[in-house]
């Protein structure tokens, strides 16, 4: 094979890499609940962060929970780094992170210590 | 009566490197005004001895081995292989890097192995992270650092042992005093993020030194610091030492563990909790560096060590932008 032919095949390896990088991510699902005045954000965190977006109300009391069910991967490392949150989560079980109300156009992101994973609430 | 003479010389990687090797054979008292021409690749001197070109060319590397360099009186043709090399390396190095983070998006990697964490699920989470993005670090590192040490000629085999005894005991050691202390002291994100990020460094530098970029631009390196490497290279107490940093690299699987050691409440079901995870990760990691091993002896070599660059560059890029999010310091770019 010559040069030409190695250059198509590391510029397609290219864009399936890009592909593989920048598409997916599971979309916000039913996952917030408002109940007496609080809502809660349920996340689940194993191998990531599902949903990895979230929509929620600005200006309201709000409790994150993340569910952890034999996770031992990055997941189980969150950081998030505007409340100055971190923690390692137990390998199954609940956890609960209180988050004082949020302005409308706030964006929280949480992420795995070593940050392969990530997620995001939106507050509006 | 002084003869002159003209002699290649391999090796020669940055500026300074004349100074070195004009140096060092200059304090040589049969010979006499040492000229290094960095350029062509040439070295100049004149001597009053009656020794052949091939006797003096033995004599000339015997001094100059150790610092790396070598004297021949023909030219080495390495360079004209090795840039045809690298239009197979990229694409195949980029494959890797693909296949490797589809197996991590696949969801494979996912398997439930029970809540509970004894000897054998230990093993079993080891197994699993060593074909993780946690390989992105600990496997990248100890990808290049084999590839590196097996480029260097240096005795390959014997520092590997080294490297994967120092990590058995250390995982084991350290997994022992957590359970027996019951806390995570002087374990903290920011610490193992930095730390992270220094050995991604120390990767992407690796890996760009394998596909042989700093070869050409000849980066200057001040011989002092080179030397130092290079006994580091040579030094039995730093594989050893390496091996047991890397308990502390950044990976999510090896905090999980360090956290359920922590749990565990003695130092001996601390020890089995590491011990067995450590074991988990080995066959990977041993096949990572005695693969580059054989390989570096191998008809491929050059073709492998720039291959194993473009995937060890890949991954240092990966984990250099993964880590700087992790410390908040850029925001997160992709979810693998």
């Amino acid at each position: 094979m010559n040069k030409t032919s190695y250059t198509i095949i590391t510029l397609a390896l290219v864009v399936v890499i890009g592909i593989i990088f920048f598409t997916g991510g599971s979309e916000s699902k039913q996952n917030v609940t408002i109940k007496d005045g609080v809502q809660y954000v349920s996340i689940d965190a194993k191998g990531g962060y599902t949903p990895s977006t979230t929509l929620a109300q600005a200006d309201t009391p709000t409790i994150i929970k993340v569910n952890t069910k034999g996770t031992f991967d990055c997941s189980s490392a969150l950081v998030i780094p505007s409340l100055g949150y971190r923690s390692n989560l137990p390998s199954s079980g609940e956890t609960v992170i209180n988050v004082p109300p949020q302005k409308a156009g706030t964006k929280l992101q949480g992420l795995c210590a070593m940050g392969m994973y990530n997620f995001s609430i939106s507050f509006n | 009566m002084l003869k002159k003479y003209i002699f290649h010389v391999s090796g020669t990687h940055c500026a300074s490197c004349k100074i070195l090797i004009e140096d060092v054979l200059g304090e040589q008292d049969f010979v006499k005004n040492p000229r290094v021409d960095l350029e062509k690749e040439i070295i100049e001197i004149e001597t009053e001895s009656d020794k052949n070109a091939e006797e003096l060319v033995t004599l000339l590397t015997e001094k100059v081995k150790k610092h790396g360099y070598i004297v021949s009186t023909e030219k080495i043709e390495k360079e004209i292989k090795d840039s045809d090399a690298i239009w197979k390396a990229i694409p195949i190095g980029l494959l890797l890097l693909a296949l490797f983070f589809v197996l991590q998006k696949s969801g494979v990697l996912n398997i439930g192995v029970g809540d509970k964490t004894t000897f054998a699920t230990s093993f079993i989470i080891g197994l699993i992270a060593s074909v993780s993005s946690c390989l992105a670090i600990v496997g990248g590192l100890v990808l290049s650092l084999s590839a590196k040490v097996s480029q260097d000629e240096i005795s390959d085999k014997k520092n590997f042992l080294l490297f994967h005894a120092g990590r058995l005991i250390s995982f084991a050691v350290l997994g022992g005093v957590l359970g027996f202390i019951g806390n995570t002291i002087g374990i903290n994100f920011t610490f193992t993020a930095i730390l992270g990020l220094v050995a991604s460094f120390v990767m992407l530098y690796l890996g760009l030194n394998l596909m042989g970029i700093f070869k050409k631009n000849k980066v200057s390196l001040s011989p002092t610091i080179f030397n130092f490497f290079r006994r580091m290279e040579q030094n039995a107490f730093t594989p050893l030492f390496i091996g047991f940093g890397t308990f502390f690299l950044p990976c999510g699987f090896t905090q999980s563990m360090q956290v359920a050691a922590v749990s565990s409440g003695s130092f001996t079901s601390g020890v089995f909790i590491m011990l067995a995870f450590a074991l988990g990760t080995l066959p990977v990691l041993l096949f990572l560096s005695f693969g580059s091993a054989s390989f570096a002896h191998g008809k491929y070599s050059s073709l492998f060590f720039k291959s194993a660059g473009v995937f060890v560059t890949g991954l240092g890029i990966f984990a250099v932008l993964s880590g700087l999010a992790g410390l908040g310091i850029i925001n997160p770019l992709f979810n693998i």
